[in-house]
């Protein structure tokens, strides 16, 4: 087990090794604070009481979280597209593949490594940004009030599932597809065909961070959390579904 | 490598962050306006965060109206504070971005309507973007400070 465990921790570092080189990270990280930085607005929360407005009112998470998850709703889609397509389909293009698969390595094993590692770079890169913003706009609440505070694991939360999506339905397309830039032009463009599309039809609630918003907030009535509740199901299934169908495909089906 | 990486990161960070901030004001966004009903010695607390130095605070109270207003910032100290009997324009240089506490006291015997917003004009937010860019040169010191050690000291 504990073998495994170092295996698959030494593979989901090397797989991020290779899509985190040089200017890649750098300029992810570049558009994410560009984008952050341009839409952030100025926010008022009013109370008639003093203690209230100083505690309760400490929504710069919320409001920061929500501005770089809706405004770069785009460029998540093209990266997670480009990463699944690079991580799996050009090894299948170009060969690397079959060396992996070569490796006394279980096929299941590589596929979780991967798919982690394009999760843990999306992850990582909007946290990074997020604390990095987060510090600088607030620098006199300091690291113990801002980034020790409860409201990280809401923020957690709250990219953990908006990124899940997007990914599942890259990685489908990614092990489908046995040509690099077919997969990652089909990923992209139906994603983008859910962003446009979806505003007018019941999936607004799942592509859009509308209800899963709910999930920064500490107070929120009964509605938001039913509306809450059932967005997070249907984000968290479809992508439990989806990846569940690629594990398959590339244990069954995927030839080298 | 990991300091010259660092840097690199820390030089993107900041140029990004500088550039949002200089863009910022282009991206039209709607003033925040809160209004409230105040009973008679009531008190009411509008907790903001505010970027930029110059803003505008608008309060607009019924005639007769018998009330003060003031700004705290997060230290705690006072950045205005004026008796209010009427409709207020007042234009406010802030020190520095971060919370601010508007305070509006309702001293007389009636129960008032008050809208409050604080507008922010259209000006760039200078002090940010110049820690923006000090954040830029410390990225720039750690990459070459990388680049030099990796080439000379062989680290």
């Amino acid at each position: 087990m504990m073998r495994l465990h170092k295996v698959l921790l030494e593979e989901i570092i090397w797989e991020l090794s290779s899509i985190t080189r040089c200017p890649i990270l750098e300029i992810v990280l570049g558009f994410f604070t560009f984008i952050a930085m341009l839409n952030f607005s100025e926010f008022s929360e009013i109370s008639s009481c003093y203690m209230d407005a100083l505690l309760r009112g400490y929504s710069l998470h919320e409001h920061l979280a929500f501005i770089i998850i809706v405004n770069s709703e785009i460029i998540l889609f093209l990266i997670t597209s480009l990463l699944s397509a690079t991580l799996f389909t050009r090894g299948l293009e170009f060969g690397y593949l079959r060396d992996e698969l070569s490796l006394p390595v279980t096929r299941g094993l590589i596929f979780l490594a991967k798919s982690t590692a394009v999760f843990l770079f999306l992850f990582l890169s909007i946290m990074i940004v997020f604390l990095s913003c987060l510090l600088f706009l607030d620098p006199i609440g300091g690291i113990s009030y801002v980034v020790l505070s409860h409201r990280m694991l809401q923020v957690i939360a709250f990219v953990t599932t908006e990124i899940m999506l997007p990914l599942s339905i890259s990685l489908l397309f990614s092990v489908l597809s046995r040509s690099y830039l077919p997969s990652m032009l089909s990923s992209f463009l139906f994603l983008m065909g859910l962003y446009f599309l979806s505003p007018h039809t019941p999936l607004f609630q799942v592509v859009f961070p509308i209800a899963t918003r709910t999930l920064l907030r500490d107070f929120f009535s009964k509605e938001d959390l039913v509306s809450l509740v059932s967005s997070i199901a249907v984000k968290w299934g479809l992508s439990l579904i989806l990846i569940v169908v690629s594990y398959y495909y590339f244990e069954k089906r995927v030839e080298a | 490598m990991i300091i010259g990486r660092a840097g690199l990161v820390l030089i993107f960070l900041g140029i990004s962050t500088a550039l949002g901030l200089v863009l910022n004001p282009t991206i039209p966004k709607m003033p925040r306006t809160d209004r409230t009903t105040m009973n008679p010695g009531e008190t009411v607390y509008t907790k903001m965060f505010l970027m930029g130095s110059d803003h505008v605070i608008r309060i607009l109270v019924p005639d007769g109206f018998n009330g003060s207003f003031a700004l705290l910032n997060a230290n705690g100290d006072m950045e205005v504070r004026k008796d209010l009997s009427g409709p207020v324009i007042e234009h406010m240089n802030l020190k520095r971005r971060g919370w601010y506490i508007l305070v509006i006291n309702n001293f007389s015997n009636e129960t008032a309507e008050v809208t409050h917003e604080i507008a922010k004009t259209n000006n760039p937010d200078w002090s940010a973007i110049f820690e923006a860019l000090i954040m830029t040169c410390i990225g720039l010191f750690l990459f070459l400070y990388g680049k030099v050690s990796k080439r000379f000291l062989g680290r």
